[in-house]
């Protein structure tokens, strides 16, 4: 066992076996970007930063925000007390020797293509810390929030030129007690735009992207075309007159005003969220439920060339009653329509879709939340939070399949073996990806930030 | 030896008196790290040994070393075979590593205290810790800093104690802390150092010029802000001087007319100039012009409601599901001590000690936040105090002096007060300390516990509101420093803590006396601010410096908040349309209690129910937000409002040129330069030779040019 728990911060730099990925550093200048992005001198050297080690393109980040059981989806203990062991059964998947809860029957059949970890921990217990832990591979501090993996992985590819923005929320990226931006330090251009509306309402459309009435093509190019003149003036004005920032070369509207005219000009983006142009079946497939819908659209947007989603699955911050919420959605119901089946229809379609169009290889799927539930089942029939151990789950990306990493003990309470932190397994992600961990950014105020933390070393399981 | 090792090199001598498990072993845990949060110190502790966080518990501490697992944890005949040496030497598996030296010096003397009974002797108590450095004010990078820290204890003594004192950098990669203490500067700037040593947190600046000048000399003597003004120097802006010169830094001139005007107008009044004031305010010769304008903009209504909303912000009158008579009995309340400049402690007062029904007594409302005594503590320290108090619920504060019995003790004060339409104070009502599982005593943050017969409310609002509270003045006078300047002397402004000193101490220290001094008055403090130089420079950044707002060389750009926003489209447009379907207000800003639901101002990133903020602002880098305003109701219905101000324009006006510098007025608070007037006549001219301002096509160019300018980053700052 490698020494992992017990660090305090002072001692980061003496530890041995670090996420240095690559032994390349490289510094990203973020200098001009702070503000609305005017100019961004360095940044199409960002590009080259992302190496060619990492199977991964896309990732797409099913997030079971409030902080899902373990115990009742990855990481049942049929053997435990009945208080521990809870209401749901264990069932055999397609890797023998290994097995998921009963309300994952179809991601049971695709175990081969998954990999579970069983023994992450953080110390983490309130929903916007751990969400910031997992989601950023750091532990908030007071001083500095910190932007997401997909945040970071979109920022490497440098200002998008497509039409699409590169990094997309689906229904919208409210985290872990919303407090959590997305995009920390880096600027919002890079963070998730969320699509704003429920895919699996009939009537679901992003809005604003429907050309209104009162406006003509015409119209939007020629306030494209004023837009940029202002623009223009305004960076004439505000910018130093440095060297280092070329003023003239760079874009002068405002990255995000620029794709709203493209977006809203473009048949193409309005199609790529048009759920109707697929086949009943297909829909059906996914699940009704906004977590299958928003799977659809997710697969829908990666063919498309989007690199990153985030479908937010809310609600399983499941203090009580957690029977009916996990599995049977309302009281009574004789299909389960909760938390977790619906879970399973729409992660399962999505495997296999991707598998289909050969993309699945090239495209990392993350399943987790903050932290897991409590051992013992709490008097409200429910689990609280609890962060020591929990599991996460990860398909796709080129990850070898058909494996169980680490393990928590008897009663899910601690890992008993190979302990995860939330900053190893982000720094896997960069890994995955291609991404060199260890290079930096920097914050507005100059401050190099490694993309991930000292501490943090790569799980090489996943890395194939 | 392995490199990671912790080498802990303490003096010891044979000789010396027996080990004083407080004041040395305590210590030598705390540098190894072994109570931290990710350790034995988190509150479920660490493999069943459970220390307090950081050693604020000593008492606890030695009952779990010495007494629980059957007293395994040490091994009176064997001492060197005590768990307690074995874990962190990693002799016994430690999941923790290693964590002490089996060779260094807080090995031997943990081994001495076993060998010594492993008894809790208390022979002395740390009476005052010193934390300092030789040179705190480097002059470049690479330069060293010895640090030292020292120790007198009750007995006398005095130690060096930076061995075992816990160093942190808050940004480690601005300098590198050795074990021996010295620090080398790796980036200029002002850096901040930590140390923690027993129940002490300390920390320590350090300042490196940015430039390489020799520091003093290197700031322009730029002129006058305001040539027309006879302003002398303020304090404050000696205390922003003085800090600029040792950074050697550059400071900005004075804005522009049109700048400045539109600054004040924005910041007092949260609302645009009229053109008419900022034509007057450009054509003012008077040598008070500038105070002239303050005053005016503070005796408005619009300052009134304005500075209510941020009252209200900080009060959450948008967290509870009141009726709505009593939100508006609320804010109208709210607005009444606005208008009457009246005392913020007296505001705090009237609000903590209000009882009785929400609908009679409106400040009573202040209690319909929440139901939960923690949750009101919380609160109140968060708002009247800048202080973060939550770290207090399961452990002492970590970075602070606040206790567990200071939270606890908070919301047992808060745990008498019965909420709902009545508010009622009761002689019941408890809170469970967690650390002891008993109802936790009333107590005083930072102060005594309560006795019986005392009421909480009274004692707490009398305390919390004297002249010498060390926090109620400080945190109000940041909050309305970066309400006007656009950021606090401490960031963020509701984490006023030991740890987080101010960027201007000395600032910060005179204008809260200063505050203080004229009764907690805000309008007092606003016109201080508002009068410096520093408020009125130009925010265009200056050639060749790094750009660092804490320092003020240059005014800091504020974006609009939502509200400010939508109420400048209106008044651009010269439109009159409501904000919200519940009520008639077209002014966002004046949105009663703030209940009000307005789609508009929700998609444009309104503070939402429940939370505490102050920093919600539009973001023109946010694109759903940029898809609205180009594609959806917000500004195209404005602008085609048949009775608006663009359309009443078309149907009046004539002249091109003029249509121009209106809207130009309108937004920006100044006149289009030559290059822009001929760029928009080209506009105007090119659709359709033949136009008349009524037909469809000059309308339709002329509603994209106010749309331009709407959208605009120069409209959507304050800058």
């Amino acid at each position: 066992m490698e020494t992992r728990f017990c660090m305090t911060h002072h001692f980061h730099q003496l530890r041995p076996g670090r996420c240095d990925g690559m032994s390349r550093r490289s510094v990203l200048q973020l200098g001009q970007l702070a503000g609305l992005g005017i100019g961004l001198p360095q940044l199409s050297s960002a590009s080259s930063v992302a190496s060619q080690s990492g199977k991964a393109r896309n990732c797409i980040l099913i997030w079971l925000d409030g902080g899902p059981s373990h115990l009742e989806t990855f990481d049942l203990k049929p053997e435990a007390p009945a208080e521990v062991c809870g209401p749901l059964d264990a069932i055999a998947t397609s890797v023998p020797g290994v097995f998921l809860s009963e309300c994952l029957p179809l991601l049971s059949q695709r175990m081969n293509d998954m990999a579970v970890i069983r023994s992450m921990t953080s110390p983490l217990g309130e929903h916007n810390l751990g969400t910031h832990y997992l989601l950023t591979g750091y532990r908030p501090t007071p001083v500095l929030e910190y932007p997401s993996f997909q945040t970071v992985a979109n920022f490497q590819l440098g200002r998008s030129e497509s039409v699409l923005p590169r990094n997309v929320a689906i229904p919208e990226y409210r985290v872990g007690g919303a407090r959590y931006s997305g995009h920390g330090f880096l600027p919002n251009e890079f963070g998730p735009f969320s699509v704003g509306g429920d895919p699996a309402r009939p009537d679901f459309r992003v809005q604003d992207l429907t050309l209104s009435e009162k406006l003509t093509l015409d119209r939007v190019s020629r306030r494209q075309k004023f837009a940029e003149q202002l623009a223009r003036w305004n960076a004439n004005v505000t910018d130093s007159p440095v060297a280092d920032s070329p003023a003239a070369s760079a874009p002068a509207v405002n990255p995000m005003l620029q794709r709203a005219f493209q977006m809203l000009t473009s048949a193409e983006a309005r199609s790529a969220f048009q759920l109707d142009e697929e086949s009943p079946g297909t829909r059906r497939r996914y699940g009704t439920r906004t977590v299958g819908q928003s799977c659809l659209l997710a697969r829908r947007l990666i063919e498309r060339g989007v690199r990153f989603v985030t479908v937010n699955q809310r609600g399983w911050d499941t203090h009580e009653d957690l029977y009916t919420r996990l599995k049977e959605g309302y009281t009574g119901a004789k299909v389960g329509v909760g938390l977790i089946p619906s879970l399973d229809l729409a992660v399962s379609a999505l495997m296999d879709d991707l598998k289909q169009t050969g993309l699945l290889n090239e495209t990392l799927i993350v399943i987790m939340g903050e932290f897991g539930r409590t051992p013992k089942i709490n008097t409200r029939g429910g689990r609280d939070h609890w962060p020591r151990v929990f599991s996460v789950a990860l398909a796709g990306g080129g990850i070898p399949g058909g494996q169980v990493i680490g393990a928590s003990d008897a009663v899910g309470e601690s890992p008993a073996d190979r302990p995860v932190t939330p900053a190893d397994l982000v720094c896997t992600i960069y890994s995955l990806l291609g991404i060199d961990p260890s290079s930096e950014l920097q914050t507005d105020t100059g401050r190099p930030v490694r993309l991930s933390a000292d501490d943090a070393a790569p799980i090489r399981e996943l890395l194939g | 030896m392995p490199t990671w090792c912790v080498i802990l090199m303490l003096a010891i001598d044979v000789d010396s008196p027996r080990v004083d498990f407080d004041t040395q072993v305590m210590p030598v845990l705390t540098k190894a790290g072994c109570n931290s949060g990710s350790c034995h110190g988190a509150a479920a502790g660490r493999g069943e040994f459970y220390l307090s966080l950081y050693g604020s518990r000593p008492e606890q501490d030695f009952d779990q070393i010495t007494r629980s697992l059957e007293g395994r944890r040490v091994n009176h005949r064997r001492p060197e075979l005590s768990l307690l040496l074995q874990k962190p030497t990693e002799q016994q598996s430690h999941e923790g590593g290693t964590r002490l030296d089996i060779d260094g010096a807080g090995h031997a003397l943990i081994r001495r205290w076993i060998a010594e009974g492993a008894t809790r002797i208390q022979r002395r108590t740390l009476h005052h810790f010193k934390f300092s450095a030789d040179h705190p004010r480097p002059a470049a990078v690479g330069a060293l800093v010895h640090l030292t820290a020292r120790a007198a204890f009750s007995d006398g003594t005095t130690e060096d104690v930076l061995p075992v004192t816990v160093l942190t950098a808050d940004d480690p990669s601005a300098v590198r802390i050795d074990p021996d203490g010295t620090v080398t500067v790796l980036r200029p700037g002002r850096h901040l150092i930590t140390a923690r040593y027993l129940d002490q947190v300390t920390p320590l600046e350090l300042l490196v010029p940015l430039t390489g000048a020799d520091p003093g000399t290197t700031f322009s003597d730029s002129t006058s802000i305001d040539a027309n003004d006879t302003v002398t120097t303020s304090p404050i802006d000696r205390f922003i001087n003085s800090r600029l010169s040792l950074l050697g830094l550059k400071r900005a001139a004075g804005a522009a007319d049109a700048t400045l005007v539109r600054r004040l107008s924005l910041d007092l009044t949260g609302r645009l100039p009229t053109v008419e004031v900022a034509e007057h305010f450009a054509a003012d010769q008077s040598a008070d012009r500038r105070q002239q304008l303050i005053e005016r903009l503070m005796a408005s209504e619009a300052f009134v409601d304005y500075w209510t909303l941020h009252l209200a912000q900080l009060l959450r009158v948008n967290g509870f599901k009141a009726d709505h008579e009593a939100v508006a009995g609320y804010y109208n309340w709210l607005r009444q001590a606005v208008a009457d400049d009246r005392p913020l402690t007296l505001v705090a007062r009237d609000l903590l000690l209000a009882t009785g029904s929400v609908t009679q007594n409106p400040p009573a409302s202040f209690y319909a936040v929440t139901a939960d005594p923690r949750v009101q503590a919380e609160f109140v320290s968060q708002a009247f105090l800048g202080v973060r108090l939550q770290c207090a619920n399961c452990h002492d504060h970590p970075l602070d002096f606040w206790t567990q019995d200071d939270y606890h003790g908070l919301a047992a004060i808060f745990a008498r007060v019965k909420t709902g339409p009545v508010i009622q104070v009761s002689r019941s009502g408890q809170v469970i300390h967690p650390a002891t599982g008993e109802p936790a005593v009333p107590k005083i943050p930072g102060a005594g516990f309560l006795t019986d017969s005392e009421d909480g409310l009274p004692v707490l609002a009398e305390w919390m509101t004297a002249k010498t509270n060390p926090y109620f003045g400080r945190a109000a006078v940041n909050r309305i420093w970066k309400q006007l300047m656009g950021r606090g002397l401490v960031e963020p402004v509701d984490d006023l803590r030991i740890t987080n000193p101010a960027t201007h101490p000395e600032l910060l220290d005179w204008l809260t006396a200063e505050f203080a001094d004229h009764d907690f008055r805000p309008k007092h403090l606003i016109r201080l601010i508002c009068l410096s130089d520093a408020y009125a420079r130009s925010s265009m950044r200056l050639p060749g410096q790094p750009h660092l707002p804490a320092w003020y060389a240059t005014a800091i750009s504020k974006p609009l908040s939502a509200e400010v926003y939508l109420d400048a489209v209106s008044d651009v447009t010269g439109t009159r349309q409501s904000v919200s379907p519940q009520t008639r207000s077209v002014r966002a800003v004046s949105l009663a209690g703030l209940t009000a639901k307005s789609a508009a101002l929700d998609l444009l990133g309104r503070c939402t129910v429940g939370e505490a903020c102050a920093d919600a602002a539009v973001t023109g880098d946010d694109l759903s937000v940029q898809l609205h305003l180009l594609n959806g109701a917000l500004l195209n219905q404005r602008l085609a409002d048949p009775a608006g101000a663009l359309m009443q324009s078309l149907q009046q006006g004539s002249d091109v040129a003029d249509l121009i510098t209106l809207f130009y007025k309108k937004a920006y608070s100044r006149p289009p330069a030559a290059e822009e007037l001929t760029f928009w006549k080209a506009q105007f001219r090119d659709t359709d030779q033949a136009a008349t301002f009524q037909s469809v096509a000059f309308q339709s160019v002329a509603q994209d040019f106010v749309w331009s300018l709407l959208s605009s980053e120069e409209f959507m700052e304050n800058r």
